[in-house]
């Protein structure tokens, strides 16, 4: 479930400011309710007392930025709704000047009355309070062995019902607060282009990949299962974009010479004429394992939760899975 | 978004199998479909062209058993892999809870399937969402045909981060239902663990 704000809430906030606009407005104006003076520095300790424990109430893990910052925009929407409140008074009631309604929304019962109203206002808000990071598990064992999992693996089936039963245990250790280093890491992931050695390709890929201008008489003096050295990092590098594209200059540089006319007279009408792409099912054989090594799992935090009741579905016999 | 409903105990949950043209999306649904009870789900929607292309996308809903005594549906949804439809795509991704990225295994598609998960990154971040907060598995298809990359090459080059993953012959059904079983504990494991959040409970 998502903490996004929905239309429902987005409209329950909306209802709830002109609810609070108008209730404030009558209660500043109710005989009953006089404007009892307090002093200014009561008021507000009162009010940020009463911010600051609802924020904690609504969201225990919430960081001490996010507590400062939700006492903080509860203090500027209930003055934003005493304002309001005033303006509308004056518009409305045609109560005099501005400032004295300011004056008069300021006191204890209106702001009391504003404060409560900026909470209701506030309340879908709270999730986006950032909360303190929860601490990392250190079991990642499920997630290094579950990788590649072959298929069938993690699943069982019941003889009878033909039920697919996935197993698991244990309680939900995900925090959405760790995502974010998760998503620098991914980053992180690229190989090293310092690998040394080379890679063999046929003079026929090559030949077949270049544009045919390029291609001189000579190279019907090759045999067409001639290999073409190509460096390894220039491979390597490319890998994680599952394209390995070289350029004319470099193709110049590996193929026999005479075979290919200078890149640099040949006039490129297109852009994807001035490089060759090379057949990633010839190249990644090639390469030794340890290009492919990844570094241990880092899944990102929901990855890290334990599935803490089985998901079954009634499945005919015959599934497959 | 998943919605939880205390009055009829249920849970909603929306799954969407993404990846690239051809690779094997609706298949997976067909395969669920066929072999589900058929009290525990809905009929399957699907638009297609004439060529078995997803015009727009399949829909089937599917029932699980009760967890924690609540009811949990599953919507499935799949996307149009093709690059043109990507409005489509991004449509619905909206309130999507968990995602099962399909990948296919042959070597001329390994540039479709890297395109398509950045395009699942970018269609994702327009609703605010990102892989680091919403549940995904990776699943490897069209393992049984000649001319197919290593899993070794496509984890490094599709998941390096190593989510669950798993090898899978759609059309036969291998590895189709470990993948939705998997990402549907995900998926409720992060609703328990939203819910506990938002409660306070540690």
């Amino acid at each position: 479930m998502r903490n996004d704000l929905t239309s429902i809430s987005v409209f329950s906030m909306a209802i709830s400011f002109v609810a609070a606009i108008v209730v404030c407005m009558q209660v500043g104006q109710a005989e009953a309710l006089p404007g009892w003076k307090m002093p200014e520095a009561i008021l507000w300790s009162l009010e940020v007392a009463i911010f600051g424990v609802a924020v904690l109430a609504w969201q225990p893990q919430v960081s001490l930025v996010g507590w400062v910052i939700g006492i903080g925009a509860l203090s500027v929407l209930r003055s934003a709704v005493g304002l309001a409140a005033a303006v509308t008074l004056v518009a409305v009631q045609d109560a005099g000047p501005l400032f004295p309604a300011i004056d008069q929304m300021s006191q204890l019962a209106p702001r009391l009355c504003a404060a409560l109203f900026a909470l209701m206002v506030f309340y879908p808000l709270r999730v986006l309070l950032p909360v303190k990071p929860l601490e990392r598990s250190t079991d990642r064992k499920r997630f290094a062995t579950g990788a590649a999992a072959t298929a069938g693996e993690p699943g069982s089936e019941e003889n009878g019902s033909g039920l697919m039963i996935m197993a698991a245990s244990g309680a939900a250790k995900a925090s959405s607060a760790e995502a974010a280093p998760w998503a620098e890491a991914e980053g992180q992931y690229l190989p090293s282009a310092s690998v040394k050695g080379t890679i063999e390709v046929p003079l026929s890929v090559l030949l077949a990949e270049l544009p045919q201008e390029l291609v001189t008489d000579r190279a019907a003096e090759h045999d067409e299962s001639e290999l073409v050295s190509i460096p390894m990092n220039v491979v390597v590098r490319q890998l994680r974009e599952a394209q390995i594209v070289v350029t004319l200059d470099d193709c110049y540089d590996w193929l026999p010479s005479g075979v290919m006319g200078s890149p640099g007279e040949f006039a490129v009408s297109d852009e994807g004429a001035a490089s060759v792409i090379l057949p990633l099912e010839l190249v990644v054989p090639q390469l030794p394992p340890e290009v492919f090594e990844l570094p241990p799992p880092s899944p990102p935090a929901w990855a890290q939760a334990e599935v803490d009741e089985s998901v079954v579905f009634a499945t005919t016999q015959e599934s497959g899975g | 978004m998943a919605s939880i409903n205390y009055a009829l105990k249920e849970i909603s949950c929306k799954i969407v199998y993404y990846g690239p043209g051809m690779c094997g999306k609706t298949t997976n649904l067909q395969h669920i479909h066929e072999h589900t009870v058929a009290g525990k789900r809905g009929n399957m929607v699907s638009l297609a062209t004439p060529g078995e292309r997803t015009l727009f996308f399949d829909f089937l809903p599917l029932e699980a058993a009760q967890v924690h005594g609540f009811r949990t549906k599953f919507q499935l949804y799949t996307v149009p892999g093709q690059v043109m439809y990507n409005s489509t795509r991004k449509l619905v991704l909206r309130g999507v809870d968990g995602v099962i990225f399909v990948c296919d295994s042959q070597w001329e598609k390994m540039r479709e399937n890297v395109a398509s998960f950045r395009n699942l990154q970018e269609n994702l971040a327009a609703y605010s969402y990102s892989l680091a907060t919403t549940p995904y598995v990776v699943q490897y298809n069209k393992r049984d045909l000649p001319n197919i990359a290593p899993v070794q090459y496509m984890q490094y080059a599709i998941n390096p981060v190593q989510v669950p993953s798993f090898e899978a012959i759609a059309i036969r059904g291998e590895g189709v239902f470990d993948a939705l079983s998997t990402i549907c504990g995900l998926v409720l494991a992060q609703i328990e663990h939203k819910q506990r959040q938002e409660a306070g409970v540690t």
